[in-house]
């Protein structure tokens, strides 16, 4: 294997995937100490999804502006300040892959542009977040219905109030910041559906820090129920919504009582509404540290949170992780672990001493803060079988392929032996489309297991990990250099 | 309806897209997501059994908000190319389609 | 079923062929797969139907081209059992033979693809050059630098997803047993009949006995035939395919290119299907029902798109979806190992080579070898013995 001719320009000491509270923490504290730190993120400023900024060109007074967020905001001030680090916004990464060169580290593929890029690194910290979790019920396809996340974000960060009449349902205290939100900017919230039970999510309430990870303070809290009520937003608990009604979009939803953790048949209300912000809670989105080799175990409710040791560390040698990556825990711990990610990196390359006290130090603020993560995490996940019953025959568990749960159900009649989500995928088409598969893996694991398939694994983490354009591969600059016969070599059993 | 936030809130423009041959208002740094919906338009993709989708995750991982953009100076024949709506930043004189992607 | 006459080693493709046609011959067959059935290179190959001599035969095809005017009467039945297959398991493979063009940009090639061509003629495989001007009338989608291509009426694709699965249905219906989650661990002779241990996903062990054994694990039948003492050249090879998002209908043939490493086809679904033997890197631990988790090699996803761009132009508008790496295998003469296993009483052996082209076609002969003593085409240019490295004692 000839060695990749590689450009001062594409090499650095330090790839961070991600420019959220974890990537940001790491990203300075590694520039402080003088290595050459790149960070990628396909937003086009800072922040991550909590902190998502409006766009440069905007004036927005008093943006995101309650005590609690004042760390984050100044995290994201200084970062965006920092010169020291390489910043390229917009640039979406596609692979994280173990390098063909003879000393190891990482070909971090993107797009930027119109070209497809490399960056060369011995370290990368895959810092890039989690997306909703997918709580398919009929209708959910349709337009209005959204994940609240993206109502929040188009008011966080758009500017901009989705719907006239709006509501809000799932399971996660993030709900009720964006009601609030969304009723202080003029729009009108007709309705906040809690599955659980009152007591469940007050005690998620109850613990401090909450609101950084979507969930207020209990003492805000306690404000926004007021806050809430003298608007006269009507909170439901233990209540779903089980359809999304209407022709080419939204026009009402049906709701219905939870009965021990169930949805009921009967009483089924209607509410009219034309957009509908749903959130049952987050899966990690781990595709680019999984392709890369490393390790990883179910996490809470769907996807995978990737193995690591106390310090951020996979098992792949050079490969390091912080933030959601690990396991949902919200934006304040993400913050810590990112900060000790690069203690971690710093300490491994020999920068501080393995027993710097910043060490110990950190680990203990990240545990405080991963008590709680885990706490929020429980009270807020539903059961399989909830979800379960959610799920009508004509539902769409694919929204990519337009496969309905029947077509799964009579596919998996048809194959009595199928077990794997992987085989199920192949032979269904599930899981083949744009989104490839992180709106529906979830969901086709819960079917499997429900079948009695104990441990049906998933959907293998394929590269490119967003759809690229063929001619941005095309331009890429080793494009011309490839040799077929130079690429075999590296399976001969000197190169392995 | 879907409003922009008035309120505190200073923007540079607005410019012009065409949006299905519709003139549509969008102000800088706003993604071509904003602009469709604040002009009231819900359908972004059509599916393959005849039904609309609009954003769903709002932050480039569902792909349900995708439509075809061509650059204004682009000829009228050339295949326009799909893209995410609600992580590509408008530009004056844009022309989107909806329901044509992928 | 308490003493099955066949156990077949492998749930792909060749495996669950083998099991319908011996069903369907009244013999009692049981499959043993480890995973789920379908998940090697069975299911996860570009699905190409190729019936003219391959690409990556070409040095053969200089040095002793006889060799690969034998695997063309392999070919030719299989161009037949693609035909009838979809009705005989009653189910929807995608099968589409509408043709398939191989490619040339060069004069070398062209001359190369002639030559090809009189070998084929002589044996009878429909091919027949076709030009610039050809080539315009029937695939104008292709680039301008291709200036000749081999055209195969017969050739096409079908959809290596959904084929394995429909004969393992079939087969089932005929009364063959398939046990998945079901992972080999050894066999030896005992009274005129194999005795194999099997673990199951609970970590019971299992005794099996069958009077026949099959070994049809793509590229695990290496580490199995070295588990019963009888090593063959089996070399895993990791293969890179990628495909694209939807497009409207424009590509009707299977494209290979004659020295570029590309194979292209267009899915009944719209997709573009990219392949051409582009290589990741192998994780192979070598075990008889080991892991393999390739690792895909970005410059190979790159590369076979530049061919790919070059040769269809209009897959430059397209994204690639998704990359996804196979394990085949191949021999050190690249031809299959199709027979008995040399040394061994009752055991044969089916791997190595274009299996997903010639799977059913194998599964036939095997089935008639085992039931007739002798398959209705000569498979003796693919005996396994041709690579015997030493002998065994046969146990009696």
């Amino acid at each position: 294997m000839s060695d990749l001719d590689v450009a001062d320009t594409n090499v650095c000491d330090v790839v961070i995937i991600g420019a959220g509270p974890a990537g940001l923490a790491a990203a300075t504290r590694l520039a402080e100490a003088g290595l050459r730190v790149v960070v990628l993120d396909e937003q086009q400023r800072v922040g991550g999804q909590i902190m998502r900024q409006p766009p440069s060109e905007f004036r927005i007074r008093e943006w995101m502006d309650d005590a609690v967020y004042r760390p984050l905001k100044s995290l994201i001030s200084r970062a965006e300040a920092d010169s020291r680090v390489d910043w390229k916004m917009g640039c979406t990464v596609w692979g994280v892959f173990r390098s063909t060169l003879p000393q190891g580290g990482f070909d971090v593929r993107y797009v930027q542009g119109k070209r497809s890029e490399t960056l060369y690194s011995p370290r990368v910290l895959v810092a890039a977040g989690c997306t909703e979790m997918p709580a398919p019920f009929p209708g959910w396809q349709l337009p209005g219905v959204m994940g609240a996340g993206a109502l929040q974000s188009f008011y966080k960060s758009q500017q901009l109030v989705v719907g006239r009449r709006i509501v809000l349902a799932g399971s996660h205290p993030l709900l009720l910041v964006v009601a609030q939100q969304l009723a202080r900017a003029g729009a009108n919230v007709t309705g906040v559906f809690f599955a659980q039970p009152w007591r469940r999510v007050l005690n998620g309430l109850r613990q401090p820090r909450a609101l950084l990870s979507g969930a207020p303070l209990l003492w805000q809290a306690t404000g926004l129920l007021l806050d809430l009520r003298r608007r006269g937003i009507p909170l439901h608990f233990s209540s779903c919504v089980t359809a999304a009604l209407g022709g080419d979009r939204l026009e009402q939803v049906e709701w219905a009582p939870v009965v021990n953790g169930r949805p009921q048949q009967d009483p089924r209300h209607t509410l009219a509404c034309d957009a509908l912000g749903v959130c049952y809670g987050f899966l990690p989105a781990t595709e680019l540290a999984r392709l890369a080799g490393a390790s990883a175990t179910p996490a809470e409710g769907g996807g995978w949170r990737v193995c690591s040791d106390a310090d951020g560390r996979t098992d792949v040698p050079g490969l390091h992780v912080a933030g959601e990556q690990t396991g949902i825990k919200g934006a304040a711990a993400a913050l810590v672990e990112g900060r000790l990610a690069a203690l971690a990196l710093l300490s491994d390359i020999g920068l501080i001493r393995p027993d710097d006290p910043h060490l110990p130090r950190t680990r203990k603020a990240l545990a405080q803060q991963r008590r709680f993560a885990q706490l929020l995490t429980q009270l807020s996940t539903m059961s399989d079988e909830f979800f379960g019953a959610l799920l009508t025959d004509d539902t769409l568990v694919c929204r990519c392929e337009d496969i309905e749960r029947r077509q799964l159900s009579t596919t998996l009649t048809e194959n009595q032996l199928l077990r794997a989500a992987s085989a199920t995928k192949l032979l269904t088409r599930a899981g083949m489309g744009l989104c490839q598969g992180r709106y529906c893996e979830s969901t086709i694991r819960r079917l499997l297991r429900s079948q009695g398939s104990a441990q049906p694994g998933g959907f293998r983490p394929r590269a490119p990990v967003r759809p690229v354009p063929v001619e941005a591969l095309c331009r890429s600059p080793d494009a011309s250099a490839i040799r077929w016969d130079e690429l075999h070599s590296c399976n001969d059993p000197e190169h392995r | 309806m879907t409003f922009r936030v008035a309120n505190g809130v200073t923007r540079i423009g607005p410019m012009t897209l065409l949006v299905d041959g519709r003139e549509v208002p969008a102000y800088n740094g706003e993604t071509i997501a904003t602009a469709i919906l604040a002009a009231g338009i819900q359908s972004f993709r059509r599916d393959s059994r005849g039904g609309w989708r609009a954003p769903y995750c709002n932050m480039g991982a569902c792909h349900e908000c995708l439509v075809r953009v061509r650059e204004p100076a682009e000829p009228a024949g050339t295949d326009a190319r799909w893209t995410r709506a609600c992580m590509e930043p408008v530009r004056p004189g844009l022309v989107i389609e909806t329901g044509e992607a992928p | 079923m308490t003493q099955p006459d066949v156990a077949i080693l492998g749930g792909g493709l060749v495996g669950c062929a083998t099991a319908w046609f011996l069903a369907r011959r009244g013999l009692s067959v049981i499959v043993i797969e480890s995973g789920d059935l379908n998940q090697g290179a069975s299911g996860r190959n570009a699905g190409s139907l190729h019936f003219q001599l391959e690409p990556r035969m070409t040095d053969v095809l200089r040095s002793s081209p006889e060799r690969l005017g034998q695997l063309v009467p392999l070919s030719l039945q299989a161009i037949d059992d693609w035909r009838t297959l979809p009705e005989a398991v009653d189910a929807d493979l995608e099968v589409a033979m509408h043709g398939g063009l191989l490619v040339a940009e060069t004069a070398e090639d062209v001359e190369l693809l002639e030559r090809k061509g009189v070998l084929e003629q002589r044996v009878g495989l429909p091919s027949e050059m076709l030009d610039r001007s050809g080539l315009a009338r029937i695939a104008p989608y292709l680039g301008v630098s291709v200036c000749g291509a081999a055209y195969c009426s017969v050739e096409g694709h079908a959809n290596p997803r959904l084929v394995a699965p429909a004969l393992a249905r079939a087969a089932q219906r005929a009364g063959a047993r398939l046990a998945v989650g079901m992972t080999y661990r050894g066999a030896r002779r005992a009274a005129g009949a194999w005795e194999l241990a099997v673990t199951a996903e609970d970590g019971r062990t299992l005794e099996l006995c069958a009077r026949h054994l099959v070994v049809a694990a793509g590229a695990w039948s290496g580490p199995v035939l070295e588990s019963l003492g009888a090593p063959l050249p089996l070399r895993p090879i990791p293969l890179t395919m990628s495909v694209t998002e939807r497009t409207r209908p424009a590509i009707g043939h299977l494209i290979q290119h004659m020295s570029r490493h590309l194979s292209l086809k267009q899915l009944k679904s719209g997709n573009v299907i990219v392949g051409g033997s582009w290589p990741s890197r192998l994780r192979w631990s070598g075990e008889v029902a080991g892991q393999s988790d390739n690792e895909l090699l970005p410059q190979s996803i790159i590369g076979n798109f530049v061919v790919a761009r070059d040769i269809v132009p209009l897959v430059s508008s397209l994204h690639v979806l998704r990359s996804w790496s196979g394990i085949a295998s191949d021999t050190p003469d690249h031809l299959p190992l199709l027979g008995r296993v040399p040394g061994l009483v009752d055991a044969y052996v089916a791997a190595g080579g274009s299996t997903f082209t010639l799977g059913p076609t194998v599964g036939r002969l095997l089935s008639e070898l085992i039931v007739d003593g002798r398959p209705t085409l000569s498979i003796a240019p693919f005996d396994p013995g041709r690579f015997a490295v030493r002998s065994t004692e046969v146990a009696a």
